[in-house]
């Protein structure tokens, strides 16, 4: 169920005048894991009995790693090679199976319907994670585990957050769970510039600038500048839509009374890339650092190597790894390596994370490089392929014909007009701007939301034919 | 909450302003009608050919034929004059009015008229028809086309949809104003570089036929478009069956002695989608037989295999050659039969 939907829109509105009729923190959690479950299980309800199922097995896990800490070590093991394995088999099945059934058929076995493709449950590589903390947390002894099964189950589940995080960490969400909640007029307040700011940069500029990107990337062997135009395009497109997600459900979860985390504090504004991973999906960066940058460090400070060694190898490593979770497909994993690369080299020449320059020139200079290694990441990201990448760099010319010079023309003016909304708001919030200069922005926005919704159908992609 | 209510008070006023000046500079009628306006013009460029050109078999459909059957070919087969309306893009909402306002009016019958569709296309009213798709349906349409709105849009729309289409002229106007905004976007910098709409659109044709397209991408992207024809609902065919345009289309053909002939033409559908799927057709099947349709069904030949696909669901250039090769048999074998 999409937040844009009207089904999310009735379906919240539902749960939202019961859960606070009801006034009794139990019943209310109640409430909220039936509709998280139902919302999970809209499309398929086995997603739903998966989700059950693979809560309550880490909530026994994470009981007995209490109950016999002597075995702590045997249950961790047990929930990470589920959870990795649910994971690994979800996300990879897909990748893997054509190939097997090539080779089951050279031996003439036909697999029929038994091996078909399999859809990735959504927001699986999420609550997996969500889980492992937890998991890893109590192990460590650092996280008491929750002895109420709703409570934990509301955490693993809590659907603002199902579907595409942020990736909330047990300690800040289930006190919250644990707490009593009164509807306050604040919570309102809170949410309605969320959501505004949410639906309007995924139905306005999301869905608008997909339109030119996903033209640009379908095309066979596009000038090189056409394909850095669909990488700036694409590089607006995924901000947008991805702070649009987080902000429509921080939105939700204030109006249910929870207050849950930033996952973007403008990521392109970034010097080092170091300081975007701190500033991008930051949810995620902070659960890989937590869980596997620094027990990388840790252990190979331990062993006392070379400090380039110790410098280098964990955010490599670390970002090899974020590069296998975001999916099955070697665009990610060489994404995820470019970034660990960078990492390194910018730290093994001493530009940490909190890296300043003490001029406005130099500041200018290191943002500018910083942004082209981001547009470029996000063209690795965004390539239908590695091959047609490099195919693009090998043989397209760099300036485009005159019929690609038109479509790149507007491909740019796209690109900056849906721009201009985010760097203005950007600059009330960095000089004094009086309250009813930022009403009239969210008043003009929601008007945009409205001409915006379903207007044009971005998959129009059969005119072509 | 003082900032929530200046917002509150300059969004009503900017409702209320725009509202005015939508329905005063349009000349609307207040509250609108549900569903999207159509105006009286009306596209009659294929009544004139039949008028003209008077085919004996006229072919419907979208990219799919287009791609699928050459034209040149199948009349050579049948030994008869044909005219072939593919129309990427459409679906059965346009084959309806098309046949609706231009075939039936058409003071020449044709005898036969072949649909060609693919899977759940027939019984999916609402499949194509918002955002560009509807300005191609505007052309063919009437002013007052009730059947349109009431099985593409109003059956399909919340309530509070049907409320904002009704009584927020903003949002009942969005198509249009959309549509302004993105030409001004459009033509701003090539305007300034001496080219002009036309030779904007121009580029824009030239730049994008089938060739520069990669054949990867397109096929997720097509793959992903294609999903809504396989949802449970669009596979439920007494369900669907009501809301469609079919029994109409039938009532239309039968009323005007024209043949119509229906082919199902074949696509690379998930495995996944198979038992539903099939159990749709069974009953797509029966319905013909039930009222003497003609239904000519090529989804599950063997002889259409996968390498003669050039993507999920349009044939290459030797699945087209086989393909007409197919429909044409069969196609003579009705002709002899009348």
């Amino acid at each position: 169920m999409a937040f844009t939907s009207y089904d999310f829109l009735l379906f919240f509105f539902i749960i939202f005048i019961i859960y606070w009729l009801i006034r009794e923190r139990h019943w209310q959690n109640l409430i909220l894991l039936v509709a998280s479950y139902y919302f999970y299980g809209y499309i398929q309800a086995w997603y739903a009995i998966m989700l059950g199922l693979s809560t309550s097995i880490d909530y026994f896990l994470a009981r007995a790693i209490v109950f016999y800490p002597n075995r702590k070590k045997i249950f961790i093991l047990i929930s990470l090679f589920m959870n990795l394995g649910v994971l690994a088999f979800f996300k990879y099945y897909n990748f893997f199976i054509s190939d097997v059934i090539a080779f089951l058929n050279t031996f003439n076995i036909h697999t029929g319907t038994l091996l078909i493709s399999i859809a990735l449950p959504a927001g699986l590589s999420f609550f997996t994670l969500k889980k492992l903390g937890y998991m890893i947390d109590v192990s460590r002894g650092t996280l008491q585990p929750t002895n109420n099964f709703i409570n934990f189950a509301l955490y693993v589940s809590f659907f603002p957050q199902l579907i595409a995080g942020p990736i909330e960490r047990p300690q800040k969400l289930i006190p919250q769970i644990e707490s009593q909640r009164q509807w306050k007029a604040e919570f309102f307040y809170q949410a309605w510039p969320l959501l505004v700011m949410g639906f309007f940069k995924k139905i306005v500029i999301a869905d608008s600038v997909q339109v030119i990107v996903n033209r640009i990337f379908g095309f066979d062997e596009p000038s090189i500048l056409l394909l850095l135009i669909g990488g700036l395009g694409y590089t607006l497109q995924i901000l947008a839509d991805f702070s649009a997600y987080t902000d429509i459900s921080r939105g939700i979860a204030y109006l249910i009374g929870f207050e849950t985390s930033e996952n973007f504090n403008k990521p392109y504004l970034s010097l080092t890339p170091t300081d975007f991973w701190n500033r991008w999906h930051i949810t995620l960066s902070t659960w890989l650092r937590d869980y596997i940058f620094f027990p990388i460090r840790r252990t190979l400070l331990q062993y006392k190597l070379h400090e380039s060694l110790t410098l280098a190898l964990p955010p490599i490593v670390t970002m090899f790894i974020s590069g296998i979770w975001h999916g099955a497909n070697l665009n990610f994993v060489i994404w995820g390596l470019y970034y660990g690369i960078l990492i390194a080299i910018y730290q093994l020449i001493g530009i940490r994370g909190d890296w300043k320059t003490n001029t406005k020139i130099k500041t200018l200079f290191a943002w500018f490089v910083m942004f082209c290694f981001i547009v470029f990441g996000w063209i690795i990201f965004r390539s239908p392929s590695i091959n047609w990448l490099i195919n693009i760099f090998s043989v397209s010319p760099l300036i485009p014909n005159s019929n690609e010079l038109i479509f790149a023309l507007i491909s740019i003016n796209i690109v900056v007009v849906y721009t201009i909304p985010l760097v203005v708001k950007q600059m009330m919030h960095k000089s004094i701007t009086p309250s009813w200069l930022y009403a009239i922005y969210y008043a003009v926005a929601t008007l945009l939301i409205i001409i915006f919704t379903n207007s044009s159908n971005s998959d129009f992609i059969y005119f072509q034919f | 909450m003082r900032f929530f209510l200046k917002f509150f008070l300059i969004l009503t006023l900017s409702l209320f302003l725009t509202s005015a000046f939508l329905i005063n500079a349009n000349h609307l009628t207040y509250p609108f009608p549900s569903g999207p306006i159509t105006d009286s013009e009306l596209r009659l460029v294929h009544l004139k050919f039949i008028e003209e050109e008077k085919p004996q078999v006229v072919l419907l459909g979208d990219s799919t034929l287009k791609l699928g059957v050459d034209s040149n070919l199948f009349e050579k087969q049948i030994n008869k004059p044909i005219y072939n309306i593919s129309i990427p893009g459409s679906a059965s909402a346009l084959w309806y009015l098309i046949l609706k306002n231009n075939i039936v009016e058409s003071s020449y019958k044709p005898p036969y008229l072949l649909i060609v569709f693919r899977d759940t296309i027939l019984t999916a009213p609402a499949f194509r028809v918002h955002g560009n798709y509807f300005t191609q349906i505007a052309e063919f349409a009437r002013q007052n086309e009730p059947l349109l709105i009431e099985n593409s849009f109003t059956n399909y729309m919340s309530p509070l949809e049907i409320a904002a289409e009704r009584y927020l002229p903003l949002y009942s106007m969005r198509a249009k104003i959309r549509e302004d905004i993105d030409n001004h976007i459009h033509h701003l910098i090539p305007s300034l570089l001496g080219c002009d709409p036309i030779c904007v659109q121009t580029s824009l044709d030239n730049l994008f036929t089938f060739a520069e397209i990669n054949p990867i991408l397109p096929g997720d992207e097509i793959r992903a478009a294609e999903s809504y024809l396989y949802t449970s609902e669009q596979l439920d065919f007494d369900t669907q069956l009501n809301r469609s345009y079919l029994p109409e289309m039938i009532r239309l053909a039968k009323e005007n002695n024209i043949s119509i002939v229906f082919v199902r033409i074949k696509v690379k559908t998930d495995t996944e989608h198979q038992l539903a799927l099939g159990q749709y057709i069974e009953k797509l099947s029966s319905y013909f037989a039930d009222n003497e349709i003609y239904f000519l069904d090529f989804g599950d030949d063997t002889r259409l295999t996968s390498n003669l696909f050039q993507d999920a669901i349009h044939l290459n250039e030797s699945g087209r050659e086989l393909f007409t090769q197919l429909l044409a048999e069969e196609m003579n074998k009705i002709i002899s039969e009348k």
